[in-house]
């Protein structure tokens, strides 16, 4: 339906992707985001910064529709979440350690699960879909490993088939929770590239990082969290860079004021 | 006489290949999503079923597949909400289910501990003519199912929280595969039994994949198992005169163990063979 009326793959870049408007939400018990607003607009890239615990990754397991609205509003592509169905312009990488469950799977099966929001439970895949999953896997570096088992995998490769499967869906908007936890450079800058590649077509991206590395250059807003409120939402500033490095470089190091952010 | 000449082992046979069928081509899907054990509690939960259709006069199929996918939307409904005290709800659905089944049958007219066995452990002599026609049509029902549904349910067992996100009906696809696991589990009980039914969904799936690398080709490669254990372990039953579920079960633990053995034995001669991998050194980030 939207497809139809999508003009092409470039999105007009003004038009909002993400629209947050004073969210409350949590799992069970108390809360977790105390009435956060954000605003992603199409082709921008937006960080989500914070400690663990500030609620950075309720706010996009919120956005994605995983954790239930306890009031306020979500907005994806202009249409309330309750009402959104196009979910195949959405890329979701989820926060994982592993892509593997209790049966082996191969990088071309879990990336191939990307395009599944493209086709109706009864039509087959045809050659288009298989070409957007080989284009996909091609663009997050694993070519030739089609066939292996992610358990197979490094971390860092078994997160870049999560990225591929995001990708396959051909997304206007990615969200992507902690994507540079605990992984090698080659796979920050894999998914750095391939970032680029889609917010060059109109993409927004929100992300949400402990570590920018390569990151860093396609950052266009900053949104800091801090215990369920958006404590900064502006240009990245040389201190969150300092402060970013510093917990780069040092992970376990001791930190004076840490979730401060340089933030007053 | 050879066995194939017998009436009921004909039955029988048609049945096994059937249930050889169903019972690994779910399961596959229950040991990705690491439930390997819920078919076991949803066996337990069938017998009540049956145990109901001795009491109301009707066939104890039936009343079973009633009982048991209404359990196992139960089950799933309690898994999905993800509480604490969940499992303890799952232990008495379990064991209340098959206490009551058992209770039922002993006071039901024509329940004794013989019939009572023939459902908890499988008996070949107990497929009748009728049950061919609703086995063979709960099969193929499981079948469609599990197969036409195949990237929808990989998706969901594979990671819910991406299927979600992907727009997929996850907690109608979650509750479709606990019905399928019910409806095997009754289309099963007759040759393996309630108690056994759970290790012909497993013990199959666990074996394939110590040799295979791709989900299609465990699914399959499970499938292709499940038929040739169920078929050989019936004939097996045959002659040896033992019930049939725990024949089929010994025999496809006995093959896990080889298949597994052997895989093991073959990692450790190359691992003998080869230089060892080499200690890489720590890449340093800039």
């Amino acid at each position: 339906m939207t497809d139809v009326e999508r003009a092409g793959p470039t999105q007009p870049t003004a038009k909002s992707a993400v629209t947050v408007r004073a969210v409350v939400s949590g799992y069970d018990g108390d809360p977790v985001l105390h009435g956060v607003d954000l605003d992603v607009a199409g082709g921008q890239v937006v960080a989500l910064l914070g400690t663990n615990g500030s609620g950075k990754s309720t706010l996009v397991k919120t956005v994605a529709g995983l954790i239930p609205l306890r009031s306020g509003e979500v907005e994806l592509f202009g249409t309330p979440l309750a009402q959104f169905r196009d979910w195949a312009r959405v890329g979701y990488v989820p926060q994982r350690t592993t892509a593997a469950a209790g049966v082996p799977a191969t990088v071309r099966e879990i990336v191939s699960a990307g395009r599944l929001p493209r086709i109706p439970w009864w039509r087959p895949s045809n050659g288009h879909d298989r070409t957007a999953v080989q284009d996909a896997i091609d663009q997050v570096a694993l070519s030739g490993k089609e066939r292996r088992p992610v358990a197979e995998l490094s971390g860092g490769q078994q997160q870049r088939v999560l990225f591929a499967r995001a990708l396959a869906t051909e997304p206007d908007l990615l969200i992507l929770d902690e994507p540079t936890a605990g992984v090698d450079l080659v796979t920050q800058q894999v998914l750095a590239a391939s970032l680029a590649q889609r917010v060059a077509h109109g993409a927004a991206v929100l992300v949400v990082a402990h570590e920018l590395g390569p990151l860093l250059a396609l950052i266009d807003r900053a949104v800091v969290m801090r215990e369920g409120h958006v404590a900064y939402d502006g240009p990245l500033t040389d201190d969150m860079v300092g402060r970013l490095e510093e917990d780069h470089v040092h992970p376990h190091g001791p930190h004076t004021n840490r979730d401060s952010w340089g933030l007053r | 006489m050879n066995f194939w000449q017998y009436a009921f082992m004909q039955r029988a046979l048609i049945a096994a290949v059937l249930v050889g069928l169903s019972a690994p081509a779910v399961g596959t899907y229950l040991v990705q999503r690491r439930l390997s054990l819920v078919g076991d509690g949803i066996g337990h939960i069938a017998l009540t079923g049956v145990a109901l259709g001795f009491l109301l006069g009707t066939a104890p199929v039936l009343t079973a597949v009633v009982v048991a996918v209404l359990g196992a939307i139960l089950v799933e409904t309690i898994m999905a909400r993800g509480k604490a005290s969940g499992d303890v709800a799952l232990a008495l659905l379990f064991y209340g289910g098959i206490a009551l089944g058992v209770l039922l049958i002993s006071l039901s007219p024509g329940g004794n501990s013989s019939t009572l066995l023939t459902y908890l452990f499988g008996s070949l002599v107990s497929v009748g003519p009728g049950d061919v026609a609703v086995i063979a049509l709960l099969a193929f029902v499981v079948l469609a199912v599990a197969f036409g549904l195949r990237r929808q349910l990989f998706a969901v067992c594979q990671d819910p929280e991406y299927a979600r996100v992907a727009g997929l009906p996850v907690s109608a696809l979650n509750i479709t595969l606990a019905a399928l696991t019910a409806v095997t589990v009754t289309l099963s009980m007759r040759v393996v039994g309630v108690l056994l039914i759970s290790a012909l969904m497993v013990v199959p799936v666990a074996t394939a994949q110590q040799v295979t690398r791709s989900f299609r080709a465990t699914l399959f490669g499970a499938v292709l198992l499940g038929v040739a254990l169920s078929v050989s372990g019936l004939i097996g039953s045959f002659y040896l005169d033992t019930p049939s579920g725990p024949t089929v079960v010994v025999l496809a633990v006995l093959v896990f163990v080889v298949v597994a053995g052997a895989v093991g034995l073959r990692h450790r001669w190359h691992l003998h063979r080869k230089p060892g991998p080499q200690p890489q050194p720590l890449t340093v980030r800039p």
